[in-house]
């Protein structure tokens, strides 16, 4: 089932989250954590480092 | 956030939840201080060389929910959805309850769905007591101590050591994995016995020293648990161990 939630039209930058159905399998990557006050400062952090657990991805800018 | 997970009744860690942001500005790390400053939170750098604004396609300030399979379970943008108003807050929290729903155990067997299906690429009909891979732990023993079940050469490996208390007196300690989050629906016991006939139980959180979360997709943290009364003094000897139930048992 979609399960794509927008209450307000809000076009995608690209294709896979706006096509994407529950339960697709991500892909995975390897991003450094620039916060130095998080846990992971300085670790490369991945999708997969949080497989068994629920987690909120959120992307946004810092400017 | 915050409060959306309060009014869904617990804290993130019971339910397993971890929030992460990408700074999607690829290649431009200016701001990441600023944004990330109050905050404990992974804060990652995208970049071109990686670029998971490419891989995932999101939209600006979408917040992506993703599964224990690393599943996409949904998404709710942030821009369109004034987390000020309480409707948008209850799409979220219901989006969250969902997600949080597929941390169970449908079968009802004691081994987590998503671990089963991890771990045996989708066979749920293996049991607690049989042993997949036919080494010396069980399903249930590798699951809830965080071993590999289709892996003989990877086994529980819980160790015993000794710490000194401030006044010089010797408690025994143990470390072993456990399964992060309430939604496991396990308890651990740490039990100590002074002849190796007699055990004392104690609960986990009432002697735990250390926690450590290795971050390495297996579901669980590794803690330290100390007995509770320390070695009698002439003592030759000392046994602590950690058992692990169900809580429907």
């Amino acid at each position: 089932m979609k399960r794509l939630i927008r209450l307000a039209s809000v076009p995608a930058a690209a294709l896979l989250l706006a096509t994407a159905s529950s339960g697709q399998i991500l892909a995975d990557f390897k991003l450094p954590d620039a916060n130095p006050t998080s846990p992971r400062f300085g670790e490369e952090v991945s999708p997969r480092d949080y497989r068994h657990q629920v987690s909120l991805w959120y992307f946004g800018s810092a400017l | 956030m915050q409060q959306i997970v309060n009014e869904i009744g617990s804290e993130p860690a019971d339910y397993n939840i971890e929030f992460l942001g990408v700074n999607w500005d690829t290649d431009d790390p200016g701001g990441n201080a600023l944004i990330s400053d109050g905050r404990d939170l992974p804060w990652l750098q995208d970049s071109f060389a990686v670029n998971a604004k490419a891989l995932w396609g999101p939209a600006y300030r979408d917040l992506v929910v993703v599964g224990p399979r690393n599943e996409f379970i949904g998404v709710v943008n942030l821009t369109a959805n004034d987390m000020a108003l309480e409707i948008n807050r209850e799409v979220l929290k219901n989006l969250l309850l969902t997600s949080i729903a597929v941390l169970q155990d449908e079968d009802g067997d004691g081994l987590g769905d998503d671990w089963e299906d991890l771990s045996f690429a989708g066979d749920r009909s293996e049991t607690p007591g049989g042993n997949r891979d036919k080494d010396t732990g069980s399903n249930f023993s590798e699951y809830v101590l965080g071993s590999g079940a289709d892996d003989p050469a990877s086994l529980p490996t819980p160790t015993v050591g000794i710490e000194e208390g401030a006044g010089g007196e010797r408690y025994l300690t143990i470390t072993f994995r456990r399964r992060l989050g309430k939604m496991a629906g396990l308890v651990y016991l740490v039990e100590h016995s002074a002849d190796m006939n007699t055990w004392q139980s104690s609960g986990v959180a009432a002697v735990e020293v250390e926690s450590i979360n290795p971050y390495d997709g297996s579901g669980t943290v590794i803690v330290t648990c100390r007995a509770p009364v320390p070695i009698p003094a002439g003592a030759s000897a000392g046994a602590v161990r950690v058992r692990a139930l169900r809580l429907s048992d």
